[in-house]
């Protein structure tokens, strides 16, 4: 029998279904990884597993124990283990008091009063044999805050395995570790296989193929194909919902619409990057990136999950301070300079996952972004922005909750250019978004580069980003990587397998 | 688990003497540094032996004001677990505090008077309520838990407040408890002496014994400490419950010392009052809540002797020590200390 058995479940978040009658079985011992794009609805299922959501229907089988409505805590004396995408941990404590409180957490009550629990040395040898598993019995006594990021990630699977679980899901458990660290996450995956049962949520396919027992993949918040990866590889549900259409039009490619290829050192640079560096506290995630835009350009930004993409523009926004580097937009360097003021200077960010302003109307939402006529070209007007996307006109005096995913993305696209910006940075804007909702995005962007707009772009459509973009620059773990024209992106197929996992 | 965990177990049990337990303990898994000796000895002689000195030279104003100092410092202290090592923000202590007075005068009224009734009741009181309101509000968090415990506060004190038999808005004399030998103010004296002590050594277990770590590892993570294992809510409200019932001995302690209790006991500028003093004294420093009340006690006397308008220099006090010293007077003094 299955050790966990999902049925059915599905979760609504207000008007957005994020997952929809999901099954899934994962059988002791075994490595299942959990995949799919994102917004797929990874986490959110992870999160009904443990026990920090409640779903809207269906059930949770764990060792034969109906756990539906079960709370968190329960559920991990039941077994059930998990670590956390973004490093989860008690900050204060030292790596062995961070382990050692799970091992407390599971041997006998936490409601005793009077004996000092100093004097359970068992805790704490304990505790040093899980630091062992992973390898950090040398870091023992430093304090969590001074952990490298890579140590982090480890501490956080040390945590899981205290719990003496029998099922640990491993939430993209090599999210911002270097090549070295991955490896090292890859081994200890091997090591414990068979000893418990592992759910692998993960992004990076080399990890997944070289460790799963068994695949499912996620798509919109649905199951799409579960079996052992031989199977999901060649499954064409799988390449059509999770590559995209990319696949399908790579075979017939359109001729119309492809831009002029050009070098993309011709032209003055509206944004050029230099040697940016930046971190998030102790984690580096950016070590040098160069790239510019020249005016008038459409430049993409591609690279997998946990590359630096969306830390690139939020610090070219100035939403993050950068460690070092120069960036120059329209002549004067902006680096380090706070976002409004980037703003206010013609840089205007959609960022991922949209972010409007759920408690506003669709007008309010793009009123009030609306800034004076400035001397740059013909200023947008709420007008303007519905021409552009005529379904937002259906929905003015509707809140931004009640619209759609698409229609949000289409919002935020909308209030960025409401700032009559000199140029476009979207992150991720076609995500979790339905094929021909997609290529509407694509259309407005295509029709505002026409127009003089320039643009940088992240997106994981890379084929259909190469109809109308003029220049990609593909990021690894930080680091520009590789850098050309969408001809020379389109002939270069084996940097898509090395890069973009495709 | 297995053969690790019999292994470690047998080793837990044969080897407790050893060294590796005092090893572990002066590491300080609880963060929390080795008691200091020597402040702590130092102020327990001179508490100890400070009434032989205000009875020589008959400055009973002194003993009072101590007396007052100590019992604040109690009630501090015990919201300082909920406070420092729960990361609960109560803003509703002074309802524990309160009713823990109330039940002394109201007992009094009612011509019940023995001390082995009075005191349990008083404790149990004030346990009950935080056991009540703390069952509804620990399921808020961040501004709605400050929120709700503070519209819990005003709840009851308009409830008491509209008791005429019990003085309503003018209070109620509470005669002291019968200990078969008569209270005096030095007796009261030594009996919130002894009180703060016991008190602070049953605090100092708790945060030093399981439950208390596990508590600090709610505080810290609440989302992990759930995932581990930790029953977030039960630990909370266990704390907050414990708290509220050594409030509610400060009550009554102030109860006998005041011979009298009025609303402003469980008024929401008690419960600030409360909180001013932890943060003055170094939120989850053990000693906060104690340094925190002498400190404000001794502040408030110095300036009311200079001047009329003191409350304006206590502000401003506090306001500084907040400004400069942002770990409370405890964080400042382990900054000396290295």
């Amino acid at each position: 029998m299955s050790l966990l058995q999902v049925r059915g479940l599905s979760k609504r978040f207000g008007g957005v279904l994020a997952l929809w009658r999901c099954d899934l079985d994962v059988q002791p011992g075994e490595v299942h990884a959990l995949i799919g794009p994102n917004g797929a609805g990874k986490t959110t299922l992870v999160n009904l597993v443990s026990g920090l959501l409640a779903p809207t229907e269906g059930r949770i089988v764990f060792r034969g124990v109906d756990i539906t409505g079960l709370p968190p805590h329960e559920r991990a004396l039941l077994g059930i283990a998990r670590t956390f995408q973004v490093t989860n941990l008690f900050p204060q404590d030292t790596v062995l008091g961070n382990l050692s409180l799970v091992v407390q957490a599971r041997t006998g009550s936490s409601f005793r009063f009077w004996r000092p629990v100093a004097q359970e040395t068992f805790l704490e040898q304990e505790a040093r044999s899980y630091a062992r598993r992973v390898d950090l019995h040398g870091r023992l006594e430093v304090p969590v805050r001074a952990l490298s990021h890579g140590e982090q990630r480890q501490l956080e699977v040390g945590l899981a395995l205290a719990a003496e679980p029998r099922l640990v899901v491993l939430d993209e458990p090599t999210s911002g570790m270097g090549q070295e660290e991955s490896r090292a996450v890859v081994e200890l995956i091997q090591r414990l296989r068979g000893e418990v049962a592992i759910l692998l949520v993960e992004h990076d396919m080399d990890v997944v193929f070289q460790v799963a027992d068994r695949i499912t993949v996620l798509v919109d918040g649905r199951v799409v194909a579960s079996g052992p990866p031989e199977v999901v590889r060649e499954d064409p549900e799988v390449h059509r919902a999770y590559l995209g259409h990319a696949l399908e039009e790579a075979r017939a490619p359109r001729a119309s619409s492809r831009p002029r290829a050009q070098a993309n050192a011709s032209g003055p640079a509206l944004l050029e990057v230099q040697g940016l560096e930046a971190s998030y506290g102790t984690s580096q995630v950016l070590f040098g990136v160069d790239l510019r835009v020249p005016s008038g350009h459409v430049v993409t930004l591609l690279g997998r999950n946990g590359m630096g993409k969306t830390t690139t523009v939020r610090a070219l926004a100035g939403l993050l301070r950068p460690k070092a580097g120069r960036v120059r937009f329209a002549g004067g360097e902006i680096q380090g300079q706070p976002p409004e003021v980037v703003a206010s200077l013609g840089v205007a960010l959609v960022p991922e996952g949209r972010q409007i302003f759920p408690n506003l109307t669709v007008r309010e939402n793009l009123v009030a972004f609306a800034r004076g006529n400035r001397a740059a070209g013909s200023p947008w007007t709420l007008d303007r922005v519905l021409e552009l996307f005529p379904r937002l006109g259906a929905r003015l005096n509707q809140l931004g909750s009640r619209l759609s995913g698409g229609e949000q993305q289409m919002l935020a696209i909308g209030r960025a250019l409401m700032t009559n910006p000199r140029l476009l940075v979207l992150d991720e804007a076609t995500e979790g978004l339905a094929p021909l909702v997609r290529e509407e995005i694509w259309r407005a962007l295509q029709r505002l580069n026409a127009e003089g707009l320039s643009v940088l772009l992240i997106d994981k459509y890379v084929e259909r980003l190469t109809e109308f973009a003029h220049y990609h620059y593909i990021l690894e773990r930080g680091r520009v990587v590789w850098e050309g024209t969408s001809e020379a992106l389109r002939e270069d197929r084996e940097l898509w397998r090395r890069y973009l996992s495709v | 688990m297995g053969k690790v965990m019999q292994e470690a177990d047998r080793a837990a049990r044969t080897g407790q003497h050893e060294a590796s337990a005092l090893v572990s303990a002066r590491r300080g898994i609880l963060r929390e540094r080795g008691l200091p000796w020597g402040g702590v000895g130092f102020a327990t002689v001179a508490l100890l032996v400070f009434p032989v000195f205000t009875q020589a030279l008959d400055w009973p104003y002194y003993l009072s004001l101590v007396t007052r100092a100590m019992i604040l410092a109690l009630a501090a202290s015990a919201l300082n677990l909920v406070l420092g090592y729960g990361g609960l923000v109560s803003f509703g202590h002074a309802t524990y505090y309160g009713l823990g007075a109330y039940t002394v005068a109201v007992l009094a009224r009612e011509g019940i008077r023995q001390a082995w009734v009075v005191w349990p009741a008083a404790v149990a009181v004030a346990a009950l309520a935080a056991l009540a309101i703390g069952a509804v509000s620990l399921r808020t968090r961040g501004l709605y838990f400050i929120m709700i415990t503070l519209a819990f506060a005003q709840m009851v004190y308009y409830f008491v407040v509209s008791f005429k038999q019990y003085g309503g808005q003018d209070g109620l004399r509470a005669p002291r408890t019968d200990f078969g030998v008569s209270l005096g103010d030095v007796e009261v004296y030594y009996l919130a002496f002894g009180l703060l002590v016991v008190s602070l050594v049953v605090l100092w277990r708790i945060v030093h014994a399981r439950f208390g770590r596990a508590l600090q590892a709610v505080r810290d993570n609440e989302v992990r400490a759930a995932t581990v294992g930790f029953p977030v809510y039960r630990i909370q409200l266990a704390a907050f419950v414990l708290s509220g019932a050594l409030t509610g001995l400060a009550g009554a302690l102030m109860a006998h010392h005041t011979q009298y209790v009025s609303p402003a006991m469980l008024s929401w500028p008690q419960s600030g009052h409360f909180l001013f003093m932890v943060i003055l004294g170094g939120v989850g420093r053990f000693f906060a809540g104690v340094l925190g009340a002498g400190a404000l006690v001794l502040i408030e006397e110095l300036f009311h002797v200079v001047t009329v308008s003191w409350q304006l220099y206590v502000g401003l006090t506090l306001l500084a020590v907040v400004l400069l010293a942002p770990r409370g007077l405890a964080g400042l003094a382990e900054g000396r200390k290295r």
